[in-house]
Formats: structure tokens, C-alpha cells, sequence
């Protein structure tokens, strides 16, 4: 079997070794899974809140009820390593379809591994274990599949609406997959080849997303988009001097390079640029925007740099090289899967915190990504806020903003909510505030505070 | 110049007087070139009570000193007649870099010139940074040039380094655009490294030496974050979106383009794109740069329809619009509001603010009380190098009532406060026992 033939598998291999290797960490991990846990004990997808002291028994959808459930399904069935397992598969999956997008154009495979790699180490940022994950190992996949029909495997469409359909239930980025099959179709109009079939394809993937009213609508999904909320770290825009933003920025300066010398087709343009626009929107959508100019930069690299490719072209390959990368990378597998995290790695939460939390009466305002958390290991007390975010817009994170930063009127929100006990970071102003105000302290090891109205 | 370009550049050059007097920094560079349009160099500082008589930057001292000389030529009217003449220069240079792209299509050099013209409206601020995207703006032409234009880079970049720090950008461009051509024209490569050399040498013929480029370094590699025009291009705000637009622009049209571009293009574009992902400010550079780029490739919808036409404009024609010009950017500025607007300034707090050092004002607040309250000295301004990181760091700490604060506000022996209604120590320090002296929507004032 030839390299090219092997690659994806190869390359899936190593990213699932590479991905397995992480603790879970992330904080909202911990509400997905409670949601889910509710939702398949309840046996009816939740649609109101459960968990809040502040917004408890309101309406609310976050529109992933089938994400939530697979992932709780994968901690109920092994525990914290099914979490693990679980996002080793579907970035595995990225990584297979993106490496097969990658060479579909016949591209040396010098040229594209490189790209394939480099575009899989930025979307190492949205690696968490979350439904994101779901989005993360569908668009490759759609990606492929739109660029296989293009190129002639036009029967493959019909997986769009099933595909869509499904991933409605997981994710709220299925709202990409359906434009990117859009603005395939866009170009298959404007160049008059087959275009019955990807209108067609359009058509029905956008019927599949209507389908489920428990979903998240496009139009929330646009708007979010459009709107993200700056304060969440992964919503702000790229910073090019950090190293995720640079790999990115070097995407941008690659793929406009590349195209200043060797141009292009419409289905590029009409693809990369409202990708690279939802790139510059927020931080957790860099990786799709290097997702979608890897095959182009696949294919026309080795036409704005033919002294690269030639080299590349001219790198005899040992006979033994494809076997020991092959034996290498399921080495890799076999560690990753011998040493595969039991337990998630809590260390910038407030553990300390949970035994005299449990121990206190009436609402406690927290820390807005310790929401989460706390959700899940104190589920007897409710949150004042966390990471699901939409059901406490607008008054409550206004609210909570106002508490935590010492804005007018921070006292009355304390009184209005109730909020007899305060558990934050020690360098918020409010902290400062309410020691000197006389409020009972118990310390945190370093990173937390918890203070109880006198 | 094409009298297209002047035109252009007038019109434009006549809106911004409408533009109110009221940028933050101005007032810090204004009293800054004031000293040294009185021969002596401001090299310490003599406006705050926090770092008196530590060195201060020089880097700007050419620019500071126009924006005092029209001061003291004609009171703030002067320096809007800068900023007039300043942005009818760049509006001209930048429309008439597009029509030298794309000759006799005016249509489409306002198309390609559009995006420059509107991202670098944001810059069109009473400061040295607007004279420093001037001196760009020269420089693209030059760039793409023979060699004779890019010798006269040199001279562009030692003026361009004594005016403002952007000067490190167009320096890094100038030798990327040598080591470009010494690649591609091999025969002659030897020329470029004397050329490469004396760019080097001309930004460091100042009275800051190699001072100047630890300023430019600093904001080009670790912008201030905290500072809005320092933070990176955010798609949900007009300028960012500009951006985001301008350069989707740039990257549809090198798509669906059949032509391929030189390296000393690549050698121009990608550095300066680079510096313009990393703050909002440097936005307007990418903008710049790509005109030329722009220009040669747009579509032209009205091509078919057009006629070849001699032109009509001859030298007495030209000479009277160029007149006609001229006339309406005086009359302009005549008739601008050419007082400065205190509107989002403490001017009516100033009278609970005794004289002396011991005030902690705001930020943003520093350079205006310099005008404002000369025989108060300030705990901060625009100036921010020279306060970073110990004043800077503390003045957070107090004005956010970080835990401590008290004791951070002990140790610098601060008497007064002047900051926002809204800042967590206008809500906290009362609470401490803080007089409240004076408070409006705008400013409080409290007293020890």
C-alpha cells in the first residue's frame, strides 16, 4: 500500500495517540455532562434549568441535547477514560478526512502533511471535551465529501442530509457544514457542472436542520457568530502574538501568498473568505479556517513554489520508511492507550472549596467558569452563573458583572439575589470589598477564596 | 499628481475639520513639543509627580513639535489645520498610488483606494501616528519603484523616525523590499546592501539613537492590550469589521486572479499584514499596501461602455482647481470649531483638585490635565512607557480597588482621586472614608 493511501490512517492514528494523552479539563465539560446525565435519567430532553439559583426553572436551550447525552453516555460507560476515548475518536476522525481533503488534489505528500499538521496543532485549542468535538470531526468530513463530489463522486451527496441531521443534534456548528455545502453548491451553479445535485443536497441538508425543534436555530447560530461574547477567552478574537493566534496568522499569510502567486478557483474564494472571516470573529473558529485552505494550499503550493515540489518530489523514499512510520505510529497508539487518564486534572478549580461549600445556606455567587464544576460536584448547591451562558443574558451576567467588579449598586445585587456566600478568585474587587466589610474568609490553597456573610 | 487625487484628497481633507478637537494624547505631545520648540529637549519628565525626573522617550520629538507649532501658530485651530492638511496629503497620496496602478480608471482607483481611505479614518487623530501614515503612504510608491525611488526611502525614513515610532515598519519593509530585489536581479544585487545599510543608518540619526527602536519594538511586539487602539482587530467593532472586509477583498481578488505577482509585492503585502493582525492601529498599513494590488486587479464594471477620451484638463485648468482647493481647506479650517471639545473631560471637577503633586487621575485624563491643570502634576498619562510597569500596575491596583489598594495608595501618598463615576474606587473608597469633594455624570473627586 502506497503512502498516500496510507496517510489518513496514519495520520488519524497519531493525532488519536496525541489527543488521548490529556486529562479532561475543561469547564464546561462539567454542565454538558450534567445536562446529559439529567436528560438521560429524566428520559426527556431538558428545556428549562435545573441547576441555577437565578434563573431556576426558566426556559433555556443550548440546542446539543444528542451531544450532552453521547458524552455522558461515554462517562457512564467508562468512566472519565471513556470522556478521553471518546475525544481521541472524533479528532482522529478530523484528522483522517482532513489528510484524504488534503491529497485529494494529487499533491506530493511532503507538501501536505506539513499543512495537514500544522492545521491539526491549531485546532488543538478546541480539543476540549465538549459537543464542540462533534463539529470538530464532522467538517473535515463534510469538507471531503463536497470536494470528492466536485471532483465527480457526485452520488456521495446524499450523505449531506443525514450527516446534517445528526450533527443538528450534536452541535450548533452543523451551522457551518450547511453553509459550506451552500457555497458548494454556489459553485456548481456559476460553473454549470452538476449543479442539480448539490442544489439538491442543499436543499435537503437545510430541510434536516429544521427538523428538530429542540435544536438550536440557524438564526441563533448566525448570531452568535456574528455576536460572540468577548469576556469567554475562546470568544475573543486572535491575538496573532500568542501561538495559536501565529499559527493562524501564518494560514492567513500563506494562503494569501499562495494566492498571489498561483490565484485560484471561485470555490476557493467563495469558501475561504467567509471562513477566514468567521476566523477573525473568534479564536475558537481559527482551526476551520485552516481546516478549509489546507487542500487548496495542498494543491497550489506546488504551483507557487515549484522548486519546493520539485525537491519534494525528488526525496526518494527508503523502502523500509513507510512500514517504521506505520510500526511507530501504532507504538505511539499502544502507549497512549496503555496510559490513558483515569481522572480529569482539577487543579485550577476550587476542590478545596467543595466540603465547607456544602456546609453553607442560601445563594453563593460564583466564579463564571467555575459554574460548571460546581454543577457537577456540588449539585445540591445552585450556581449564581456559568458557562452555558445564553439563560443569563442579559440581567443576570449584567448582575454578576456589576457584583464582581464593584460597579454601581453592587450591594443591592448581593441582597436581591440573596447571595450570602462568595466563592471567587482572590484578586477580585469584590473580595477586597467584602473582607473589609467583615465577611468570613476561608482561604483557598492559591487560587480561590470562599467568604460567608457575617 | 493627478488633479483627481488633489480633488480627492480635498474633499476629504475639508470633512475632517469637521472632526472636533478632543483626542487624549494630543495635549501630552503638544506640551511635549513645546518644550522642544523652546530648544530643550524633553529627554525627563517634568509632568507627573510619579516618575519626575526619570528619561522619558524622545522618539517623537519631531512630530511633537509641528503639533505644537501650529499650536503656537494658531491655538488649537493650528493643529486641526495639521490634521487638515495632513489627511488631504495621504487621501491624495493614497488615490493617486491607485491611479498610477490603474492609469485613466478613476472608477476603480476610488474602488481600490476606498478601504485605505476608510480604515485609516480612524487614525485621523490630532497626533505624530497620523504623520507617520503619511510617510507610509509615501513609502508604497516608492517601494515599487526603480531603484531611484528606493533610494529616496532613505531620506522618508530619517525624517519618518523622528516623527513617529511606525517608522520601524517601513524600515523593515525597505529591506525586505532589498533582499527581495537583490534575489530576482541578480546582476545587480550589489547595489542593494549600501541602500539596505544606510536605511538602517538614517533611523538612527535622532536624539533618541537606538532608542527609538525599543519604542517602535515594544508596541509592535507587545502591544499594550488594555489600550483600545492596541488591542487586536475585533470583527464586532466598525474598524475591525473594515478590516476583516478589507482583507477578504484582498484574498478574493488574489484567488480570482490569473496574475502572479512579483516577490517584492509578496515582499511588501506579507510583512505589513502580519503587523496589521497584531493591533487595531496598524489596520490602516494592510489597507495601504494593498491599494496597488487592488487597483491592477479589480473589475471594471464600466470598462465596455467606456470611451478613450482626450483629456480636457490642461495646466490653467488644472491651476485653478488646485486653487479652488486650496481655498476651500482654508476656508474650512476658518470656519471650524477651533476650540478644544471638553465634553468627555473633567473641566468642571478641576476646582475640588488643589494644586501640587498627590492626585491620581485617570489614565486617558493625564495629558489634558497637563493643559488643563499645569500646577498639578499627573499620577499617569498617554505618554505609558515611562510608567510601566510599577506606576502602571499600581494605578490599576487603586483604581480597580484591587485587594490592598489602601495601602498601594499609602505608599505613593495619594491625596485626591479623579476617576469615573463608575470605576469600582469611586463605589469602594466613600466606603472607606474617602470625602466626596465634587461629583458629576462624568468625573468625582475624592479627598482624603
Amino acid at each position: 500500500m502506497s503512502a498516500r493511501r496510507l496517510a489518513p490512517l496514519l495520520v488519524a492514528v497519531a493525532t488519536f495517540a496525541i489527543a488521548v494523552a490529556g486529562a479532561p479539563s475543561d469547564s464546561d465539560m462539567y454542565w454538558h455532562l450534567a445536562s446529559g446525565r439529567w436528560m438521560v435519567d429524566h428520559r426527556e430532553i431538558l428545556r428549562s434549568d435545573v441547576f441555577s439559583s437565578t434563573v431556576m426553572g426558566q426556559p433555556y436551550s443550548v440546542g446539543e441535547w444528542l451531544g450532552e447525552i453521547v458524552l455522558y453516555l461515554a462517562y457512564a460507560w467508562g468512566g472519565w477514560i471513556g470522556i478521553v476515548l471518546l475525544r481521541g475518536v472524533l479528532v482522529a476522525i478530523g484528522a483522517f478526512f482532513l489528510t484524504r481533503a488534503a491529497l485529494r488534489s494529487g499533491a506530493p505528500v511532503l507538501v501536505a502533511l506539513p499543512l495537514v499538521i500544522l492545521a491539526l496543532v491549531l485546532s488543538t485549542i478546541v480539543w476540549t471535551d465538549r459537543p464542540h468535538l462533534f463539529t470538530l470531526a464532522l467538517f473535515p468530513l463534510m469538507l471531503d465529501l463536497l470536494i470528492a463530489a466536485r471532483a465527480g463522486a457526485v452520488r456521495r451527496l446524499w450523505l449531506v442530509p443525514p450527516v446534517l441531521l445528526v450533527w443538528t443534534d450534536l452541535h450548533g456548528g452543523y451551522a457551518l457544514g450547511l453553509a459550506l455545502v451552500a457555497l458548494f453548491a454556489i459553485d456548481a451553479v456559476a460553473r454549470r457542472r452538476q449543479p442539480l445535485p448539490f442544489v439538491i443536497a442543499a436543499s435537503l441538508g437545510g430541510v434536516a436542520t429544521l427538523l428538530d425543534p429542540a435544536s438550536i436555530g440557524l438564526g441563533a447560530a448566525a448570531a452568535h457568530a456574528a455576536a460572540p461574547p468577548r469576556f469567554i477567552v475562546e470568544e475573543s478574537p486572535p491575538d496573532v502574538l500568542t501561538p495559536a493566534g501565529a499559527l493562524f496568522a501564518l494560514f492567513i499569510l500563506g494562503t494569501l501568498s499562495v494566492a498571489l502567486r498561483a490565484g485560484g478557483e471561485l470555490i476557493d474564494a467563495v469558501v475561504i473568505v467567509p471562513l477566514l472571516y468567521l476566523g477573525l470573529s473568534a479564536q475558537r473558529d481559527m482551526p476551520y479556517f485552516a481546516f478549509a485552505v489546507v487542500p487548496y494550499l495542498a494543491a497550489r503550493t506546488p504551483i507557487a513554489l515549484p522548486l519546493l515540489t520539485a525537491w519534494a518530489e525528488r526525496i526518494k523514499q527508503p523502502r523500509a520508511a513507510l512500514p517504521g512510520v506505520a510500526v511507530g505510529v501504532a507504538a505511539m497508539a499502544i502507549v497512549a492507550l496503555a496510559g490513558l487518564p483515569a481522572a480529569p486534572d482539577e487543579s485550577a478549580y476550587p476542590t478545596g472549596a467543595l466540603a465547607p461549600l456544602r456546609q453553607r445556606t442560601g445563594a453563593v455567587l460564583n466564579e463564571y467558569d467555575w459554574g460548571g464544576y460546581l454543577i457537577w460536584r456540588a449539585p445540591d448547591q445552585p450556581v449564581f452563573i456559568d458557562g452555558r451562558l445564553t439563560p443569563y443574558l442579559p440581567q443576570v451576567l449584567a448582575d454578576w458583572n456589576t457584583a464582581i467588579r464593584l460597579g454601581p449598586g453592587w450591594r443591592d445585587v448581593l441582597e436581591r439575589y440573596h447571595v450570602n456566600t462568595v466563592l471567587l478568585r482572590p484578586d477580585r474587587p469584590l473580595v477586597g470589598a467584602l473582607r473589609e466589610d467583615g465577611w468570613r474568609a476561608t482561604e483557598g490553597e492559591k487560587n480561590w477564596v470562599l467568604l460567608s456573610r457575617p | 499628481m493627478p488633479l483627481f487625487a488633489i480633488m480627492l484628497g480635498a474633499t476629504f481633507g475639508a470633512l475632517v475639520s469637521l472632526q472636533p478637537i478632543n483626542d487624549s494624547d494630543l495635549f501630552w505631545h503638544v506640551a511635549t513639543g513645546r518644550s522642544t520648540l523652546e530648544l530643550q529637549l524633553a529627554r525627563q519628565d517634568t509632568f507627573s509627580w510619579t516618575i519626575a525626573g526619570r528619561p522619558v522617550l524622545t522618539d517623537q520629538w519631531l512630530g511633537d513639535a509641528i503639533l505644537a507649532a501650529g499650536f503656537a501658530l494658531g491655538d488649537w485651530r493650528g493643529v486641526l489645520a495639521i490634521r487638515v492638511i495632513a489627511v488631504t496629503l495621504l487621501v491624495t497620496v493614497i488615490t493617486a498610488t491607485a491611479l498610477a496602478a490603474r492609469p485613466g480608471r478613476p472608477s476603480v482607483a476610488i474602488a481600490a483606494a476606498l478601504p485605505a481611505i476608510a480604515l485609516s479614518r480612524f487614525a485621523w487623530t490630532d497626533r505624530p501616528e497620523l504623520l507617520g501614515l503619511l510617510c507610509f503612504a509615501v513609502l508604497v510608491p516608492l517601494l515599487r519603484g526603480g531603484v531611484r525611488e528606493l533610494l529616496l526611502t532613505i531620506p522618508l525614513l530619517f525624517v519618518w523616525a523622528q516623527l513617529h515610532g511606525s517608522y520601524a515598519l517601513g524600515l523593515v519593509l525597505v529591506l525586505a523590499s532589498c533582499a527581495a530585489r537583490a534575489l530576482t536581479e541578480r546582476r545587480e544585487r550589489w547595489r542593494f546592501a549600501p541602500i539596505a545599510a544606510a536605511a538602517i543608518v538614517a533611523t538612527l540619526i535622532g536624539p533618541s539613537g537606538l532608542a527609538s527602536w525599543t519604542s517602535s519594538g515594544g508596541h509592535f511586539l507587545a502591544p499594550p492590550r488594555y489600550i483600545a487602539e492596541e488591542g487586536v482587530p475585533d470583527t464586532s467593532t466598525v474598524p475591525g469589521l473594515l478590516f476583516a472586509i478589507t482583507l477578504g477583498i484582498v484574498v478574493a481578488t488574489a484567488l480570482l486572479s490569473r496574475w502572479s505577482v512579483s516577490v517584492r509585492e509578496l515582499a511588501l503585502l506579507i510583512p505589513v499584514l502580519f503587523v496589521s493582525l497584531t493591533a487595531l492601529r496598524y489596520t490602516p498599513f494592510f489597507a495601504i499596501a494593498a491599494v496597488p494590488l487592488l487597483a491592477e486587479r479589480l473589475f471594471d464594471p464600466i470598462a465596455r461602455w467606456r470611451q478613450q477620451r482626450k483629456s480636457i484638463v490642461d495646466d490653467r485648468v488644472r491651476g485653478a482647481f488646485i486653487a479652488l482647493a486650496v481655498a476651500a481647506l482654508i476656508l474650512a479650517i476658518a470656519r471650524a470649531d477651533g476650540r478644544v471639545d471638553e465634553s468627555g473631560y473633567p473641566r468642571a471637577a478641576l476646582r475640588a483638585v488643589p494644586a501640587g503633586p498627590g492626585l491620581l487621575n485617570r489614565y486617558e485624563w493625564g495629558g489634558w490635565l497637563m493643559d488643563a491643570a499645569p500646577a498639578t502634576p499627573v499620577f499617569i498619562d498617554g505618554r505609558l512607557f515611562p510608567f510601566v510597569p510599577t506606576v502602571l500596575d499600581d494605578y490599576r491596583a487603586i483604581l480597580n480597588a484591587h485587594m490592598g489598594w489602601e495601602a498601594v495608595a499609602d505608599r505613593w501618598g495619594v491625596r485626591t482621586m479623579l476617576v469615573r463615576p463608575s470605576d469600582p474606587i469611586a463605589i469602594r473608597a466613600p466606603d472607606r472614608g474617602w470625602r466626596v469633594a465634587y461629583a458629576d455624570a462624568i468625573a468625582v473627586v475624592l479627598v482624603r
